[in-house]
C-alpha cells in the first residue's frame, strides 16, 4: 500500500534508529550544508555547555579562532583560571540570545549600558556586572576595568571579523534586566557582585518570539561583517540550577528549552548555512536513559561530551579523526618564551656572579 | 634520585667554613655570660650585598649567609634543598632568621622589553603605562599571581618552622635601577639583551611594588617583621639611588648592604 512515508530515510523512524538498542550508536544529525576544513577560524559562545564545545575545538586541531589571550609571560594555569583562551575573548558564558547581541552592541559601540562596574562581594575592588565572574580577584579601579574592557571589546571585534565558523549553544531564557536601559546581566545583581535594587532590576523570563528576534539581529549583524559565515546552533542540555518563576526548577527548565529549541529552528530557517546541532537531543534522549547526565541529575558527564562532539567530527569534518592533537603554539608565544628563558638563564648567571664579587 | 649525604655534608662544611662568623659578640646568655644574638640570613643573590657589608666592617660579625643557589649546587635534587637548609639553621642556630628569596622576579620580567610589550593594570591610571591597546593589558590581579607564584612562599614558610622561636624576618630587595646608561656599562650577562631596550620606567616600579606587596603579606602571613627598603637608599621616584648601584644591571652594592645589615641587626637586639 502507497503512503507518504514509503521510501523516507531510517533516521526519519523511531525504530530504525541503531541507538534504540546500542546508545552509543545514536546519531540524530542531519547531514549538514557544509564542512569545517582545518583552518576555518572558528568562534565559540554560550552557556555552561559550550565551554565543553569549546574546549573539545581547542584540544581537537580545530582552529578555535582565540583573539584575547592572555600575555606569553603569564603561566598557562594561571591563565586558564583567569579565564582566557576558553572562547574567542574573555567574555565569559553568555546565557540568553538577548546577552549575545548586546555583547556584540557594547563591542562595536552602539551601546553604553548604565551599569559600569559593582563593588566586589569578596575583595576590594570592582567587578565587571557583564562578566561578573571573569577575573579572580576583581579590578583595582573602574579605570583598571576600563582598561581591560578596551582590550576586551578589540578581541571581540576581531574575533568577529576574522571568523569563518559561529558555534553558539543557547542556555537560558531567564534573565536580569537593568530597568534603566535594558541591559541584561548574566548573573543576577548580588550572586557574584553588586548587590540586587528591585528599584533597578527587574527578572525577565523571554519567550520564543523575543529569543527568536534577539537571534535574528545578533545573526544579520554577525553576516554583515562576515557575509559567507557560517553557523551552527546547540542548546545547552544543562538543565536550570535555579529559577525565579514561581514552579518547580524542572518545569521552568522544560520551558526554557523548548523556547530555545524553537527559536533555534526558527534562525534555521530563515539564514543560509545556519544548522542546528542535536547536543540537547543527544544528552537528554531516551535513548542514553539518563547515563549522561552526573549524579545531581544537571552536570553533564565527559562520555556525553564524547558522543556529541564524535558526532560533531563525523559530520562537519571530513575524513574526522578524534584523536588529532591541539593546535601548536603561536610564534608570538614562541618569542616571548624564549625571552623568558633567555632572561632566567641570564639572570641566574648575573646572581652567581653577584655572589663572587658584589664590592 | 637519593640524596648523597656525604656530598651535602661536604658542601654544607665548605659553605659553612666559608661564612661562619669571625668572632661572637653579643648579648644572649651562655652559662652566665651574654653572647652574641645570632643572625643567619638566607636567600638569593640580593643577600650578596649585606654578605660584603659584613665582611667590610672592622668588628667581628654575628650575622652568617646562606646562599640558597650556592647551596642547591650541592644537593643532587631540589627535594635535598630543605634538608640542607634544616642542616646549616641546626648548625648555625640562629636567634634570628632573615630571608630575602627570589627578589629578581620583578627583573625578570621588567628590566627588558618584553617582545610583546605589556602593560598592568593601576588603580587610578587604569594601566601602566597607559594605552592598553597598543601594548597587551595584564590585569593587576593576574599578574600579581604570575609573580606570587615565584616568590617561594612555601619554602619561606618551610623555612621559618624550622626554627619556630627565632625572631623572623623577610627582607625587601632593593628596588630597580632606572638608570639604563648603568645597565648598558654593567650588563653583565644581559649585553646581548640590550638592544631590546628597557622596559617603561613605571612598569617596571610598578612591578617591583607589586613583588614588595606580596613580600609584605607573605611576612603578615608568616608572623615575620618586613624589613623595608631604606628611605635613604631610593630616589624621589622610588628607585635605587645612584650611591648604591652594584656593577651589575639588578644588585645594590655593599653600601646597600650595610643600611640594611643595620637594620637587620637592630631589629634582632630589638632597638628598632
Amino acid at each position: 500500500m502507497k503512503h507518504p512515508y514509503v521510501g523516507l530515510p531510517d533516521r526519519q523512524f523511531w525504530k530504525k534508529e541503531p541507538g534504540v538498542l546500542e546508545a552509543e550508536r545514536l546519531d540524530p544529525v542531519s547531514p549538514p550544508p557544509f564542512k569545517i576544513d582545518p583552518d576555518d577560524r572558528i568562534v565559540t559562545a554560550g552557556s555552561c555547555f559550550a565551554q565543553h564545545v569549546a574546549r573539545f575545538m581547542s584540544n581537537s586541531g580545530f582552529n578555535h579562532h582565540i583573539t584575547e589571550r592572555a600575555h606569553p609571560l603569564i603561566a598557562q594555569p594561571i591563565a586558564s583560571r583567569h579565564n582566557y583562551g576558553m572562547f574567542a575573548a574573555r567574555y565569559g558564558n553568555i546565557y540568553t540570545a538577548r546577552q549575545l547581541k548586546q555583547l556584540f552592541e557594547r563591542a562595536y559601540g552602539t551601546f553604553q549600558p548604565q551599569a559600569f562596574s559593582w563593588p566586589s562581594s569578596n575583595v576590594a575592588g570592582v567587578v565587571d556586572p557583564f562578566r561578573p565572574q571573569i577575573q579572580p580577584g576583581g579590578y583595582l579601579s573602574d579605570a583598571e576595568l576600563e582598561a581591560d574592557r578596551e582590550s576586551h571589546f578589540a578581541a571581540i571585534r576581531r574575533a568577529i571579523e576574522e571568523m569563518d565558523v559561529f558555534v553558539f549553544t543557547l542556555g537560558l531564557t531567564e534573565a536580569w534586566v537593568d530597568t534603566r536601559d535594558g541591559a541584561v546581566f548574566p548573573i543576577a545583581p548580588g550572586v557574584a557582585g553588586g548587590s540586587y535594587d528591585p528599584e533597578t532590576v527587574a527578572f525577565k523570563n523571554f519567550d520564543d518570539d523575543e529569543v527568536y528576534a534577539d537571534m535574528a539581529d545578533a545573526l544579520t549583524f554577525l553576516r554583515e561583517k562576515r557575509p559567507d559565515l557560517r553557523i551552527i546552533l546547540t542548546v545547552s542540555p544543562v538543565p536550570l540550577n535555579a529559577t525565579f518563576e514561581d514552579r518547580h526548577v524542572l518545569t521552568s527548565t522544560v520551558y526554557s528549552k523548548a523556547v530555545l529549541r524553537v527559536a533555534a529552528e526558527r534562525c534555521t530557517k530563515a539564514f543560509d548555512n545556519c544548522v542546528y546541532f542535536p547536543s540537547f537531543d543527544i544528552i537528554t534522549a531516551p535513548h542514553v536513559r539518563g547515563r549522561y547526565f552526573d549524579t545531581d541529575c544537571r552536570e553533564v558527564l565527559p562520555a556525553g561530551v564524547e558522543h556529541v562532539m564524535r558526532l560533531f567530527l563525523k559530520h562537519f569534518t571530513e575524513g574526522a579523526d578524534p584523536s588529532r592533537e591541539p593546535r601548536p603554539s603561536s610564534d608570538e608565544a614562541d618569542r616571548v618564551e624564549a625571552h623568558l628563558r633567555d632572561m632566567q638563564e641570564k639572570m641566574d648567571v648575573l646572581c652567581d656572579e653577584a655572589a663572587i664579587d658584589n664590592r | 634520585m637519593a640524596l648523597d649525604e656525604h656530598r651535602v655534608a661536604r658542601g654544607l662544611r665548605r659553605i659553612a667554613n666559608r661564612f661562619r662568623p669571625k668572632e661572637r659578640t653579643g648579648h644572649g646568655q651562655v652559662g652566665g655570660k651574654r653572647r652574641p644574638l645570632r643572625v643567619l640570613v638566607v636567600g638569593h643573590s640580593h643577600i650578596e650585598c649585606l654578605r660584603a657589608a659584613a665582611d667590610a666592617r672592622p668588628e667581628p660579625s654575628q650575622v652568617s649567609f646562606l646562599n640558597l643557589r650556592q647551596l642547591q649546587a650541592t644537593v643532587d635534587t631540589p627535594k635535598g634543598l630543605p634538608a640542607a637548609i634544616a642542616s646549616e639553621i641546626a648548625r648555625v642556630a640562629p636567634d634570628a632568621l632573615c630571608l630575602c628569596l627570589a627578589g629578581n622576579v620583578h627583573n625578570l620580567i621588567g628590566l627588558i622589553e618584553n617582545p610583546v610589550p605589556f602593560a598592568i593594570g593601576a588603580v587610578d591610571a587604569g594601566a601602566i603605562p597607559p594605552s592598553p591597546t597598543k601594548r597587551h593589558f595584564i590585569p593587576s590581579a593576574m599578574m600579581r599571581e604570575q609573580i606570587e607564584s615565584s616568590m617561594s612562599a612555601n619554602l619561606v614558610a618551610k623555612i621559618f618552622s624550622m626554627r619556630p622561636d627565632s625572631t623572623k624576618m623577610i627582607l625587601e630587595p632593593p628596588p630597580p635601577i632606572s638608570d639604563f646608561e648603568h645597565v648598558r656599562r654593567f650588563p653583565g650577562a644581559f649585553k646581548d639583551k640590550l638592544e631590546m631596550g628597557p622596559a617603561p620606567r613605571e612598569l617596571r616600579l610598578a612591578l617591583y611594588r607589586m613583588q614588595s606587596d606580596i613580600l609584605r603579606e607573605l611576612a603578615e602571613r608568616e608572623t615575620a617583621t618586613f624589613v623595608a627598603v631604606d628611605p635613604e637608599s631610593v630616589d624621589g621616584d622610588g628607585f635605587l639611588r645612584p650611591a648604591y648601584f652594584s656593577r651589575d644591571p639588578t644588585h645594590g652594592n655593599a653600601a646597600y648592604g650595610d643600611i640594611m645589615l643595620s637594620k637587620i641587626i637592630r631589629l634582632t637586639e630589638g632597638s628598632e
